[in-house]
């Protein structure tokens, strides 16, 4: 069976200077598309599978005191829940030594910072992010300014990177918090690092995962319908429950269509 | 946010002391244990290999996907921008990927 690679070779490199694959018609394209599409679905399958198995992982207790700076002076591990259950801590490279310093933080580091997804709906679901670096707090309310950062970024003190696997590399621990005891639940590092930064990709690394009842998780998780929790960013403090109105969308959206054109309709723009 | 606690929680006089949600997960849900630090890092090995494994299989999708067929489109197609109509050339913003590929190889 013929290769990529050679396959590409029947097609002559065009004025691009690449073996562009051939123009089709949109019939053509979409059955492609189709058949690609197949195989994307079964990627996300895979991909939730390995979140159940995140979410049967064994325990780490973690007994050490340990302590960082944050911005509001020195802190526990446990303080950096910020009251949550959850809690997700990002290595990233800022301190003396490291390309870029003081100005920068590293690149790749830097990268991961910016595609991070606003916090709100992660927060929502009990979880927290922080990043952590050894760098002082002077240096880290510089460069969140200085970058357009808002995420709890504090201060290693002693061996937390050491001995959770980031003392020479960047990586993501998960911990959970029952009370004031605090369990290591899961680590991720190098490729598994790129895919962080959306609300979805942080959830299914915790061991409560997206807490919505499609999931299969360990008996008694509370779960909660996908869509309902759904808020925007500025809106989930106001809103403590879920709007009737978007719980209605989301349960019958021709139905609530349907109505939305009926009351419009009647010149009613309450509905 | 609570774990659902089930109905077999005994009444508070039967309770000697509070069991924490740790206690329920572990006591009546089987699931997660709480184990030592080499029993951690072997589960954690044993789920990098399938970690790892999806991640190829997303290389391999990404891919295909560059070598799925295209479809030629209007270039003139308008689009309303902030600053008034624009084409969809336009919302390129840049000139050729190439050049910048090239100067960068």
């Amino acid at each position: 069976m013929a290769t990529s690679k050679e396959r590409d070779k029947e097609h002559g490199k065009g004025h691009l200077g690449m073996n562009t694959p051939p123009i089709v018609s949109q019939q053509e394209w979409e059955a492609a598309r189709l058949q690609l599409l197949a195989k994307e679905k079964a990627l996300t399958r895979s991909r939730d599978a390995l979140a159940a198995e995140r979410r049967r992982m064994p325990w780490l207790a973690v007994d050490k005191k340990y302590e960082f700076d944050g911005a509001k002076g020195n802190v526990s591990l446990l303080d950096l829940f910020e009251g949550r259950r959850q809690l997700i801590i990002y290595r990233a490279f800022f301190e003396p030594g490291v390309f870029g310093w003081p100005e920068h933080a590293c690149r790749g580091c830097s990268l991961g910072a910016d595609q991070v997804a606003h916090l709100a709906h992660l927060n929502s679901r009990d979880t927290t992010l922080a990043y952590a670096s050894r760098a002082p707090q002077a240096d880290i309310a510089r460069l969140k300014a200085r970058m357009g950062w808002e995420m709890p970024w504090y201060t290693i003190t002693d061996s937390f990177d050491v001995d959770f696997g980031v003392g020479q590399w960047h990586g993501h621990n998960v911990f959970f918090r029952d009370g004031e005891r605090v369990f290591r639940t899961y680590f991720i590092n190098n490729r598994g690092d790129e895919a962080m930064g959306t609300t979805w990709s942080y959830l299914d690394i915790t061991p409560l995962g997206r807490q919505e009842t499609w999931e299969d998780s360990p008996e008694g998780y509370l779960q909660t319908a996908p869509y309902k929790w759904w808020n925007w960013h500025d809106n989930y403090h106001a809103e403590t429950s879920p709007d009737p109105k978007w719980v209605d969308i989301i349960t019958d959206p021709e139905g609530a269509a349907s109505r939305r054109r009926d009351a419009e309709a009647k010149g009613c723009s309450c509905a | 946010m609570q774990l659902r606690m089930s109905a077999t929680t005994p009444p508070k006089a039967c309770v000697a002391k509070e069991r924490t949600v740790t206690d329920f997960v572990r006591d009546e849900l089987g699931a997660p244990k709480i184990v030592d630090r080499s029993t951690f890092e072997a589960k954690l090995d044993a789920l990098r290999v399938r970690e790892k494994a999806h991640t190829r299989e997303g290389d391999a999708i990404a891919a295909a996907r560059r070598r799925l067929p295209m479809v030629e489109v209007d270039s003139a197609t308008s689009l309303i921008g902030e600053r008034g109509a624009v084409t969809l050339l336009d919302a390129f913003e840049q000139g050729d990927i190439m050049d910048t590929l090239r100067g960068l190889a």
